[in-house]
């Protein structure tokens, strides 16, 4: 018993060291983008592996910081992804909950079309919202922005709170509404609060998915002081297509805050990945 | 007794005033558009036309011969089976071998799952940063540097290769997402399982074809949908690492689609290139669920 005890933790630690030597797949980029951005051009060029030396400076970062207007497009990133996740996540509970509770055939007909609409893509409505939006003046806004992600999401996001809200016990709500709360009371005060899993889960999604968006900003924003960071980052390659100096800055202060949010909810994402995808 | 009747007539307003803001944006937002696009698909709508006029199925006809469009096709399908098949191959044995006793698994979970929460598009950037062919090419010099110089390739600028290069960022990218789905699901499978295969006299082999991989189904089918709808729509990868290029060798149905309906303005025939998508997704989304659930039946 001993020894097959020893034999099982030798294979583990070479496993482990595998398993590390397969993650340099995925950390030799990482490496590669970081210790470019500290370096001179020239020594971007002739030793790309190497650790920045006496040239050593934060200067790329200054210029690709100054040249994709980092504070104002980091700004519109928290305003666009703010806003749509907010308002996505109480437009959505509030549907699920009256589509669980009201089971007419209009009620169980909304809900059959919410979750048909997920198989249908963004791209069957690229060309009329593009129409739609330059006739009521609402490119270059953001609310157009915002209304475009709320909506485009919502029956996903409905669909997940839906399955959770039929899992609480009915009483819940009739012992409400005969101790006299109005629908409204009930839902806020009694079922909002039960749905933070949910929520949570949701969210983090909702946070990464428009955080990143690129295809909503290409079609809806042009203007430069109303554009994403990815959208930025976008237009400035547009314009120094070679000049990777001044790139390689700009991509990581676009995965900075990115990392800085998956830092703090780690915990959450990994919890949301296992509830969003295995019930069991 | 009047006052109990009005109380539930408020009450039911109540309820529909919950699904109004819901139902009023998907209509406008969502639906309208939706049912625009397949009326324009069957129409000569461009920005040259203004008077738009029903020509029946022409624009589907007209997409199948056009260079763009068919190898835009042929390169999204290449390219959503290629990622789904190799994005579970890989995922699959790092999930098993992540879910084992070593001590460093969090923090090897974390960086294999890193990539994904990244924006497709700066990824691609700082792919196409390694791919090149200067001097500061990760990938070449990598190559020259381990005696495999004759390997190095114009990866992103060669006709051959420059869709698998694409596929191969996608798949670097989307595997540890797809390793997190398998490592929660493995960690629903009873280890009891396991101790009597192995009292039955089953080999390693045999008890990871019948009870892991049997048990991973429901990680298999939300891994494999996903990839799939995700593979056929790629839009901003491709438009960082090649824009479609070279020639049309990495069009894909998204690029194709934001030509034809932006650059060229044609509304009507670039619906209906995304009608074909449409229903290319439902189709395979239905042939999919029906596969898969079969399997997940078989659970039970």
């Amino acid at each position: 018993m001993r020894i097959s005890h020893e034999k099982y933790k030798s294979r583990d630690y070479i496993m482990e060291i595998v398993l590390w030597i397969l993650s340099l797949i995925i950390l030799i980029p990482f490496y590669y983008l970081a210790v470019n951005t500290f370096k001179s051009p020239a020594h971007v060029t002739h030793a790309p592996m190497a650790l920045p030396g006496a040239d050593f400076s934060f200067s790329s970062y200054q210029e690709a910081w100054s040249k994709m207007n980092y504070p104002r497009v980091f700004i519109n990133n928290l305003i666009y992804t703010g806003a749509s996740v907010v308002l996505n996540l109480f437009v959505s509970s509030m549907a699920a909950y009256a589509l669980v509770m009201k089971r007419t055939r209009f009620h169980r007909f909304i809900y059959l079309l919410f979750i048909s609409s997920i198989m249908i893509p963004f791209q069957m409505l690229i060309i009329p919202l593009m129409r739609m939006f330059s006739d009521f003046h609402m490119m270059n806004t953001y609310q157009g922005v915002i209304l475009v992600y709320v909506f485009t999401n919502i029956s996903f996001v409905t669909f997940l709170y839906y399955s959770f809200v039929k899992t609480i016990p009915p009483q819940l709500e009739e012992a409400a509404r005969m101790d006299g709360a109005t629908v409204m009371q009930t839902f806020w005060r009694i079922y909002f609060p039960l749905l933070v899993p949910v929520t949570v889960t949701a969210g983090i999604n909702l946070v990464i998915g428009f955080w990143n968006d690129f295809l909503v900003q290409v079609l809806f924003i042009s203007k430069p002081e109303m554009q994403n960071i990815t959208r930025a980052v976008f237009s400035n390659v547009g314009q120094f297509t070679t000049d990777w100096s001044t790139l390689l800055p700009m991509f990581m202060l676009s995965m900075l805050p990115l990392i800085v949010f998956f830092f703090f909810m780690q915990k959450y994402i990994v919890k949301g990945l296992v509830a969003g995808s295995v019930k069991g | 007794m009047i006052s109990a009747k009005k109380k539930k007539f408020k009450s039911a307003i109540e309820y529909e005033i919950l699904l109004l803001p819901a139902l009023l944006g998907f209509a406008i937002i969502f639906l309208y558009p939706a049912v625009k696009s397949i009326i324009y698909s069957f129409t000569d709508f461009s920005v040259f036309n203004r008077t738009i006029s029903f020509i029946g199925l022409k624009n589907f006809i007209d997409i199948f011969h056009d260079d763009r469009l068919t190898a835009a096709i042929k390169n999204s399908t290449l390219y959503a089976v290629s990622f789904t098949v190799l994005q579970s191959a890989f995922a699959i044995p790092l999930a098993v071998a992540l879910d084992s006793k070593i001590k460093t698994r969090n923090i090897l979970r974390t960086v294999y799952y890193m990539p994904h929460i990244f924006s497709a598009l700066i990824i691609g950037y700082v792919w196409s940063f390694n791919f090149s062919t200067s001097s500061f090419g990760l990938i070449n010099n990598t190559l020259k540097d381990i005696g495999l110089g004759f390997l190095a390739q114009n990866w992103l600028g060669d006709p051959r290769i420059a869709i698998y290069s694409c596929i191969f960022v996608a798949v670097w990218q989307g595997t540890g997402y797809a390793m997190m789905l398998y490592v929660a699901n493995l960690q629903s499978i009873p280890r009891e399982m396991y101790e009597s295969a192995v009292i039955d006299g089953a080999s390693p082999f045999q008890s990871f074809r019948h009870i892991t991989f049997s048990f991973l189904a429901p990680a298999m089918t939300i891994t494999t949908l996903t990839g799939m709808i995700g593979g056929l729509k790629v839009y901003e990868q491709i438009v960082a690492l090649t824009n479609g290029g070279p020639g049309y060798a990495t069009e894909t149905l998204t690029t194709a689609l934001m030509y034809r309906g932006f650059t060229e303005n044609r509304y009507g025939y670039a619906s209906a290139l995304a009608v074909i998508m449409m229903i290319g997704i439902m189709i395979i989304s239905f042939i999919q669920l029906q596969i898969l659930s079969k399997r997940e039946d078989k659970l039970l």
